[in-house]
Parts: C-alpha cells; sequence; structure tokens
C-alpha cells in the first residue's frame, strides 16, 4: 500500500474513526497521500448502511456513500469495547500521527484512550475530536445529525422560501463544514509539529463551523437590528437571481455598473423596449420596486426566446456573470469538467468494473491530488496490519476473531 | 501590534509570510486565517485597482466611492490581523517592489480573475524563478484551462453551474437554491484552498520545495455535492428532490414551534430515538402503532408523521422543544437566526466564537471565528482589518529595507497610490 501511495502527506499514518461529520475530513488526508486506516466494528462500519448503492443492490460492500467518502483508506476491524481492543489500538496509536475520532466528549477517557494518556505515549500525537458541539459547554453533550447541524449553526435560517419552512441546502453541508475546519486544524497542528516536534488535540466543534456562512447578515443586524431570513428566489436588485428561459432556468447577477451593456444586450432581439430611456441609468430609480419587477419582466421575456447554452455562450462573452441551472446529469456531462478530466476512473475488481468519481478539489503541481485505491472492503487489510505491522501471529489473530476483537 | 507576539507565545503559523492578491470573500478567507493564525499577511492592493479589491473595500457594491475605502463590511471582516501596502501594480514599479517581496515570502495567494495576475507579470513561473520553494495558490472560478476557462462566475453562478439548485429543495418548487448567501465562498472554496496550501507547506518542510496549486472554484464547489452526481455517475440516476427529508430516517424535518417564524429541526434514525420523542410527546401510543412502529412505516406515512410531529411543535417554544428532545437523547435543535447566534447561544459564548474588533473608523463589531481550537494553545488573534496603506511604511523600510527618502520618491512617482 505504501508504494502505491504519494501526495504531500505521504508518510503521515492516521487512525479513523470518525462518523459521516468526520468522513470527508479523512479522505481528503487520504487523497493528499496520508496512510488512513479506517478502523470499523466487526461486521462493518455503520456507515455502509447509508444509501445509494451501486445498482441499487443494498449491500455493505455496496454503498455508495461509503465508496465516495473512503477512498484511498485502508480498513482493519476492531472492537474497542473489549479490553484486547484497547490494547491493539493504543499499539496502533503509538505509529500513529494523527487520530481522528467523533465521539462524544469524555468517551475517549472513559475508554482508557484519552488524550492524556494517548500523548503521553507519542507526544508526537496529533488527536482531532470533532463533535456535534464541542469538548466543552452547555451543550456538549447535545445529539446533532447533518440537519439538525444547519439549523443550530444558522445557514438554515437562511435556505428556503418566505413562505414556507426553512428548507436546507443539498449535500450535507453542516458534516462538510465540521470535516473541513477539522483538515484546516490538523494541518496546522502537522505543520507546527514540524519544528516542534510536540503533537496537540483539537477541539472541532461542527456548531461552530458554520456561523461563518451568515457572512453580511451579522453586520447588517449589528447596524440595523434587521434579521435576514430565507429569502427564496426575492429579487432584491434588478436582474439578479434564477429565471425561466426557453429550456431551463438561468442564473444571472447584474452588476450596476454593467446596465448599458445589458440594455444593449436585450436590444439585440429588439426587446429593450423603453429600458433605452435615460431615466433608466439612475441606478436609484431601477431600484424602486416597480421598476425593479419591469425589468425582472422584460428580462424574461427576452430570456424565454433563447435555450440555456445560447444564453450561457452568449451572456459570458458579454462579460456578464450568468451560469446555466445545471441538471445533475448536465453537472455530469459539463464540457468544461470534461475538459480538465475533473471526473476520474476508480477499479472495483470486486464488482468487475470501473467507476467514474468525484474528481479533485485542487490541483497540486508537485504532489497531485490522486486517489490511489476504492474504498477498502470490510477488514480488507487486517492481515497487512495486525501480521506484518504489529507482528502477531496466526494463532494470535484466530484467537481475536474468536473473541470478536477482530 | 500582535498580542501573542509580544508575550512571546507562538501561534502555529508564526514565521510565515503570505502576499494577498485576493478580492471578495473566499479569497481574503483564506488569508484570514493565515494571519489569525500568526502568519504576516500582506495585502498589496491600490486606489488604482478599481476593479479589484477596491471594490470589496467598499460599503456597498454602488459607485467607487475613495472616502469609504476603509468601512467596507466585506473587507473589513475577512482582514483582520492583515497588513496593508498599498503599491500600484499596474506601474512597472509596483510590480518590481511586489516581486521583491515574493523573494522574502513564503506563500503568494491569488484569487482575481485569471487575466489579472497575468497581466501583471506575476505567474508561477515568474514567481518560482524569484524564490524557487514558493508556494503560489491561483484560484480562477472555472480554472485556467480548459474551455470556459475565461468564463466568470459569481459564487451564485457556481451553485447553479454545481448543480446545487436541482439537489435542494423539492419537486414542488422550481429550482431555487435556498439560501441568501454565497455558500461556496464561506465553505468548500477557502477550505479547500487552505487545506491545499497548508499540505503543500508542510511538503516544502521535509522536502525543500514549492509548488503551484491551482484551485477551480467551480470543480471545488462540485465536492461538496455529496454522492448526488456520483449516484448520476454509476446509475445513471437522478435523486428525487426531497428537501428536509430522509430515506433512513423519519421524522426528519423542520417543525414550526410558537412564536413568529420559530421552527426546530427534529431528526430521528434509530427506533430508541424514535420511542424517545414518542414517549417525549406523550404519545406512547405511537410506538406500537403499525403506521408508524417501524421505519420504513414512518417513511410510508410521513406526511402524516409530520403533521403529529407539528401539532405538538407548534404549542412549545423551539428551546423547549429542542431541550426536551435533547434530554431524551433526541437529535433537535432549534433553526438559530443570526440574533440567536450573535446575542444568545450560550453554546457559541461557552465557545468564544465571536472576535471583538474595533476598527477605528467604523467602530466595535463582532468578527467570526473558527469552528475548530488548538488546546493548550495561544488563541487567534483579534486586530482590525489594515487602513487602505496602513503598513506601507513598515513593509516598504522594516522589511525591503528601503530609506525614507525612497519611499517618498515612490510617492512621487504615483507608484504608492
Amino acid at each position: 500500500m505504501g508504494e502505491l501511495k504519494s501526495g504531500p502527506l505521504k508518510g503521515i499514518r492516521v487512525l479513523d474513526l470518525a462518523d459521516p461529520e468526520g468522513l470527508y475530513c479523512t479522505k481528503l488526508l487520504a487523497d493528499l497521500g496520508a496512510d488512513v486506516i479506517r478502523i470499523e466494528p466487526p461486521g462493518g462500519d455503520p456507515a455502509r448502511k447509508i444509501g445509494p448503492f451501486y445498482k441499487d443492490e443494498s449491500h455493505r460492500e455496496k454503498s455508495l456513500y461509503w465508496f465516495h467518502y473512503n477512498t484511498s483508506k485502508r480498513s482493519i476491524t476492531l472492537n474497542l469495547q473489549t479490553i484486547d481492543g484497547k490494547e491493539l489500538f493504543k499499539r496502533l496509536s503509538l505509529k500513529a500521527d494523527i487520530i481522528v475520532e467523533t465521539f462524544a466528549p469524555g468517551v475517549m477517557d472513559d475508554m482508557g484512550v484519552g488524550w492524556k494518556k494517548l500523548s503521553r505515549a507519542n507526544p508526537r500525537l496529533i488527536l482531532a475530536s470533532i463533535t456535534r458541539f464541542g469538548q466543552k459547554g452547555p451543550w456538549k453533550q447535545c445529539e446533532a445529525s447533518d440537519l439538525v447541524g444547519v439549523a443550530v449553526g444558522g445557514l438554515l435560517s437562511t435556505c428556503g422560501w418566505p413562505d414556507r419552512f426553512p428548507e436546507k441546502i443539498g449535500g450535507s453541508q453542516a458534516y462538510h463544514m465540521a470535516s473541513v475546519q477539522a483538515a484546516v486544524g490538523i494541518l496546522m497542528a502537522l505543520y507546527q509539529r514540524v519544528k516542534t516536534q510536540e503533537g496537540r488535540h483539537i477541539d472541532i466543534s461542527m456548531h461552530a463551523s458554520i456561523p461563518v456562512s451568515l457572512m453580511v447578515s451579522v453586520p447588517i443586524y449589528e447596524k440595523t437590528g434587521e434579521i435576514r431570513k430565507r429569502d427564496g428566489d426575492r429579487h432584491t436588485d434588478p436582474a439578479n437571481g434564477i429565471f425561466p428561459c426557453k429550456d431551463g432556468y438561468i442564473d444571472f447577477r447584474l452588476r450596476i455598473q454593467r446596465w448599458d451593456d445589458f440594455v444593449h444586450w436585450l436590444d439585440t432581439d429588439g426587446m429593450a423596449g423603453e429600458l433605452k430611456d435615460d431615466k433608466w441609468k439612475d441606478p436609484w430609480f431601477r431600484q424602486r420596486p416597480k421598476n425593479l419587477q419591469k425589468i425582472d419582466e422584460m428580462f424574461s421575456e427576452f430570456l424565454m426566446r433563447h435555450t440555456k447554452k445560447e444564453l450561457y455562450e452568449d451572456g459570458q462573452k458579454r462579460g456578464f456573470e450568468i451560469a446555466p441551472v445545471n441538471t445533475v446529469r448536465e453537472v455530469a456531462e459539463n464540457a468544461q469538467l470534461r475538459a480538465r478530466d475533473y471526473f476520474v476512473p476508480v477499479e472495483h475488481p470486486e464488482l468487475d468494473t470501473t467507476l467514474e468519481y468525484l474528481g479533485p478539489p485542487y490541483r497540486l503541481s508537485l504532489t497531485p491530488w490522486k486517489i490511489s485505491t476504492r474504498a477498502p472492503l470490510i477488514g480488507e487489510h487486517n492481515r497487512e496490519i495486525y501480521e506484518n505491522e504489529l507482528g502477531l501471529d496466526r494463532q494470535e489473530i484466530t484467537t481475536l476473531v474468536q473473541a470478536g476483537v477482530i | 501590534m500582535v498580542a501573542a507576539m509580544e508575550m512571546g507565545e507562538t501561534l502555529p503559523l508564526t514565521g510565515l509570510r503570505v502576499l494577498e492578491f485576493a478580492y471578495f470573500v473566499a479569497g481574503p478567507l483564506v488569508g484570514k486565517l493565515f494571519a489569525d493564525f500568526g502568519a504576516e499577511v500582506i495585502i498589496i492592493e491600490s486606489e488604482a485597482h478599481l476593479r479589484t479589491h477596491a471594490s470589496s473595500r467598499q460599503p456597498g457594491h454602488g459607485a467607487l466611492d475613495l472616502t469609504s475605502l476603509n468601512q467596507g463590511n466585506m473587507f473589513n471582516r475577512y482582514g483582520t490581523n492583515k497588513l496593508s501596502l498599498k503599491l500600484d501594480l499596474n506601474h512597472p514599479k509596483g510590480v518590481e517592489l511586489s516581486k521583491r517581496l515574493v523573494a522574502v515570502s513564503d506563500i503568494v495567494l491569488d484569487n482575481y480573475a485569471p487575466h489579472v495576475m497575468e497581466r501583471w507579470g506575476l505567474t508561477y513561473d515568474v514567481l518560482s524563478e524569484i524564490k524557487s520553494d514558493i508556494i503560489v495558490i491561483n484560484m480562477p472560478t472555472m480554472g485556467r484551462g480548459g474551455i470556459y476557462r475565461h468564463h466568470r462566475a459569481t459564487s451564485w453562478n457556481l451553485l447553479a453551474m454545481a448543480g446545487f439548485n436541482y439537489i435542494s429543495g423539492t419537486e414542488e418548487n422550481i429550482p431555487i437554491c435556498p439560501g441568501v448567501y454565497s455558500h461556496p465562498d464561506v465553505s468548500c472554496n477557502p477550505f479547500h484552498a487552505m487545506i491545499a496550501l497548508l499540505s503543500a507547506l508542510y511538503h516544502r518542510e521535509l522536502t525543500g520545495k514549492g509548488q503551484h496549486i491551482e484551485l477551480s472554484q467551480f470543480e471545488s464547489t462540485v465536492c461538496f455535492t455529496e454522492t448526488a452526481i456520483f449516484d448520476f455517475l454509476v446509475n445513471g440516476r437522478t435523486q428525487e428532490r426531497i428537501g428536509n427529508r430522509s430515506d433512513h430516517a423519519a421524522p426528519h424535518g423542520v417543525y414550526r414551534c410558537k412564536g413568529d417564524d420559530q421552527w426546530c429541526a427534529i431528526t430521528v434514525f434509530s427506533d430508541d430515538e424514535w420511542r424517545a420523542l414518542c414517549n417525549t410527546m406523550s404519545r406512547a401510543d405511537l410506538i406500537t402503532n403499525r403506521k408508524f412502529s417501524t421505519l420504513q412505516a414512518r417513511l410510508r406515512n410521513v406526511e402524516e408523521l409530520d403533521r403529529i410531529v407539528e401539532e405538538w411543535t407548534c404549542e412549545k417554544m423551539a428551546e423547549e422543544v429542542m431541550h426536551s428532545l435533547q434530554s431524551a437523547g433526541v437529535p433537535a435543535g432549534k433553526v438559530q437566526d443570526v440574533a440567536d447566534l450573535l446575542e444568545r447561544d450560550p453554546q457559541l459564548k461557552e465557545w468564544g466564537y465571536w472576535i471583538h474588533v474595533d476598527h477605528p473608523e467604523t467602530g466595535k463589531s463582532k468578527g467570526e471565528g473558527w469552528g475548530f481550537e488548538l488546546l493548550d494553545s495561544p488563541q487567534p488573534r483579534s486586530r482590525h482589518a489594515p487602513l487602505l496603506g496602513e503598513h506601507t511604511d513598515y513593509v516598504l523600510q522594516e522589511i525591503l529595507g528601503m530609506s525614507e527618502e525612497e519611499v517618498n520618491q515612490l510617492i512621487i512617482d504615483g507608484v504608492i497610490r
């Protein structure tokens, strides 16, 4: 496995005990070259039950959720509820650079593998503890899913339609926010460790990783007391928002200083009408609700005559901030992503196939991002690690298997 | 100037120098991460660059107002702990001086459109000639290559391009991406950039080698779609848009509570959580009701289930719903708005999330902190964002060793403006 790995984090050993809120964190480290060992309970990790599934076959080795978040990792099984399991974990932690865990505060201590013990045995260890609310404070024992995370973190209050309930943005944003902030903290500690030779315990709160998304609603509230809430598609500026066109929708963001170009664009179809009058050049005039509505209506009429593709290409040529509202299929088939080979093939010998995966979030010239292997099978690397690395013999392994430890 | 350093404490990134060529949100947030955690981050900016950073120094998006360049919300939020060097990069001497700074820096951070740094001649090839182990990141919206490389995009455009509109909300609504603000600018894009930079820095410590990082904001945003696009790539399927619901938990939604526009999110994954919810609602009868006794049954009858839950929540305050369910072990949380988070949330207070910043022109305000904390370490700094050109003398004289006369000549020559 070691020789398959490349990337800036090559040589770094990570023990991965993360639930879904931390899975993206360890995926990021693994795809950057770290040797991430996923520790699963015997029988397999609960995340393997999360769909969708390959060809809709509900099976522990066919979860696309598992595939996506566990690329480039290895897997061992280990029952941390047993004394032998804890001993093996301690031995593994001696050789680890980083441990990522998502237990409730205090659970690692109760299991006898808390920060103090681990770091005494391995002072260079970095322990990243990702929790819903952090290690201290009145809510530290509270539970949260992704939806609860975006609710308490503030993002959900800005999402949805004003006449409906708050409605979340897709893609598990609370888990992702916790994961990326965890990875940043880990890498800061890793960088600092080069100089100090000392590890760190990092406290990551999913809750506190989200309010950054409130952006300007913070200064607006501080200045005016206004609480910004979900706006749906309310257009606060003319020609700003999502508009239907001939074959779908486009997203258009007109800047004030581009007014003349905008009118000229409508005029190419002879549809600028009265907007050509000089009085419309005044941004304050355009901003009046009735006028704003008028502009959006005329713009919509213009848009309905054209397709997404025409509008995107022509609008971009004119330097507007315009984008097609892509369907899932259109993202998968997107010409720019395809031209840059964004999607990457990953072999799945057991399924006798190669699947296309989402590609790199970043491209490093010298030490590229890479999916080195598909997600591991349950305990796929037990022998490699227990036998070759920890030096257990076959008899010992058999005993541990029979005792339900691995 | 820097509290932590005066006390002799070292933050994780102390000793690093970052040159920031950035505007709006995603780039400046990366610079803020560096600056908050100890690096010396120098913003190179000028009144002459109207189309680049000066626009984010504006309080609104209106016509450029030179009298208010120190009052822009966005700039001041994301500019904490940074230094400002006033330098006109459209002047050859401005470019030359910035190159002299590159020679003594670790990182060059750029989120302008691709042609901007190219026009100034500040590309990776040139910069790595000046300093061989420099780490340069460019964050073009569409990437530096490919057929749409010159295309523009705001972060709303990015959400649309990356498919977020079609993986959010429900079928009965047109695909509007719910959300007032530009999510990729404060989530995937700055944090992915920071992860790439820190990894490259770590690699440089071991090998002495710098490198060039490219982050296409479009690609980085697609990485935050979880399995929706992947499911299409593998199974050829477009998932149904199910909004707040889940296909492996029920109830899983946001429920109206007592008061004006108050809501609580409740999610029930296991049978234990289901029993706890029923008991808390004083509806033990539901536990054995065949319509709801299993997850499959609850998913089948989810509309009715949601109504039952909301009948209970709408009589109670959101905080009460949250805490009574939490005490019973059910994940639940109030939909907190900006006032909740700034004024009331006791957990964020304990975390010390909001940073008090005092700015000479805009006064006191609360700035955002981060979701991670390195324990037993000095805490991030909280100096206000720099005034335009506030540190020009410091940078040119202390870092580049120029004399006062030389600096004055640069003002006369129109290089510092």
